[in-house]
C-alpha cells in the first residue's frame, strides 16, 4: 500500500479498485486526524506545544499562573513555566543595648545570609573600641579583617580579634561616647553554615567629636571559624552602653 | 565587688534578661579590653619613637611625614 512522504499516511494504490475508495479514504482520513491531533495537542487558551520525543507527536504545556515565567527544566529536557523567585529581608529581633555587654542568642538560622543594623550607641564612662562579637553558643569566634576608616591614619590596618570592629580608638577617629550620631550595617554571608568561614563586611559612620568631623567605617573581614553564627555579643571598651538598638535581619 | 551586667536577649523567645556577667564572661570582656589596651599602649610607643626620630633631624612629626610621603 502506497504511503506519503511525511507523515506515512496510507493511500490507495494507483490498481487499487474503485470499489475500495471509501474505505480508502476513511482510511485516509482518520490517520489525517489522529496526526493533526497529535501536532496539536493544546485544549486550553494560552496551552504550548513542543516536540515530544516521539516524532510527528507535541506535548501540551499547560498556560502556567500569572507572572511566571518559561524556563528549561532541571533535567535540559522540556520547557516549563516557573515561578521567580525573590529576595526577601526579614526582620528578626530588635535589642537595646545594655550593661558592659549585650549578648543577642538563637538566631534563626533557616536564612541565606545575615545583616545587622546598629545606630544610636553611646555608653557611660570614656571613648572606646566598639566590637561586635560573632559567637556560636558560648564562645566567640575570632575574626580576621581589615578596617578602613575615613581618614589614612589607620587605612588598611589588619587585625586578628575576637570581634568585628566597629570603631577605633586611633584618636582623630575614636567613637565618642556620648554622641548617638552614629549607624553601622554588617552583613554576613552564609553565617548558619558548619562548614565553612564566613565572609562579612561593615559599612557605617560616626561622628567624632575631637575633630568634628563624621567618621567613615569600612571592615572586610572573615568569621575564621567552619561553626554556626547563632548569637551576636556587642561590647564597648568604654564602658556600659548607655543608649543602642540592634537589628538582625535574615536575608534570603 | 560583683561583677558587671549583661544583658542577654534570647531573639528565639523574645525574652530579655539583664544579670551579672558570670567570671568566664568577665574575663573574655577583661580580655578585650586588654588587647585594646595592649595595642594603644603599642601605637603610642611607635608614635613617641618616630617623634624622637624626628626630634634628631629637628623635624616635627608631620615634617618628617611630608619628607617621606
Amino acid at each position: 500500500m502506497a504511503t506519503t512522504t511525511n507523515y506515512g499516511w496510507t493511500t490507495p494504490d494507483d490498481t487499487a479498485l474503485v470499489k475500495d475508495g471509501a474505505a480508502a479514504i476513511r482510511t485516509l482520513g482518520s490517520s489525517v486526524d489522529t496526526t493533526t491531533k497529535n501536532l496539536n495537542p493544546e485544549t486550553t487558551l494560552g496551552d504550548l506545544a513542543y516536540r515530544s520525543s516521539t516524532a510527528n507527536v507535541k506535548t501540551r504545556l499547560a498556560l502556567g499562573t500569572a507572572n511566571q515565567i518559561l524556563r528549561v527544566n532541571s533535567g535540559a529536557t522540556a520547557p516549563e513555566w516557573a515561578t521567580v523567585s525573590s529576595g526577601s529581608i526579614t526582620l528578626l529581633t530588635t535589642t537595646s543595648l545594655s550593661g558592659s555587654e549585650t549578648l543577642i542568642t538563637g538566631i534563626n538560622q533557616t536564612y541565606k545570609d545575615l545583616r545587622i543594623y546598629v545606630y544610636g550607641v553611646t555608653n557611660a564612662t570614656a571613648n572606646g573600641v566598639f566590637f561586635a562579637t560573632p559567637r556560636n553558643s558560648t564562645t566567640d569566634l575570632s575574626v580576621r579583617a581589615c578596617a578602613f576608616a575615613g581618614n589614612p591614619d589607620s587605612a588598611g590596618a589588619f587585625q586578628t580579634a575576637a570581634g568585628a570592629r566597629l570603631s577605633t580608638d586611633v584618636a582623630s577617629l575614636e567613637l565618642a561616647r556620648a554622641n548617638a550620631d552614629n549607624f553601622w550595617s554588617l552583613t554576613m554571608k552564609n553565617y548558619a553554615s558548619t562548614t565553612t568561614p564566613k565572609t562579612y563586611e561593615v559599612a557605617g559612620g560616626y561622628f567624632n567629636t575631637s575633630n568634628d568631623r563624621q567618621q567613615g567605617w569600612i571592615v572586610v573581614g572573615q568569621v575564621a571559624s567552619n561553626s554556626a553564627v547563632n548569637a551576636m555579643k556587642f561590647t564597648n571598651t568604654g564602658g556600659n552602653f548607655s543608649t543602642g538598638t540592634v537589628e538582625i535581619y535574615g536575608v534570603n | 565587688m560583683t561583677n558587671p551586667k549583661i544583658r542577654v536577649h534570647d531573639s528565639e523567645t523574645n525574652e530579655v534578661i539583664d544579670r551579672v556577667m558570670t567570671d568566664v564572661e568577665l574575663a573574655q570582656n577583661d580580655e578585650i579590653k586588654e588587647n585594646v589596651k595592649k595595642e594603644k599602649a603599642e601605637r603610642e610607643a611607635k608614635l613617641k619613637q618616630k617623634t624622637e626620630i624626628a626630634e634628631r633631624f629637628g623635624l616635627t612629626l608631620d615634617e618628617l611625614k611630608l619628607l617621606l610621603g
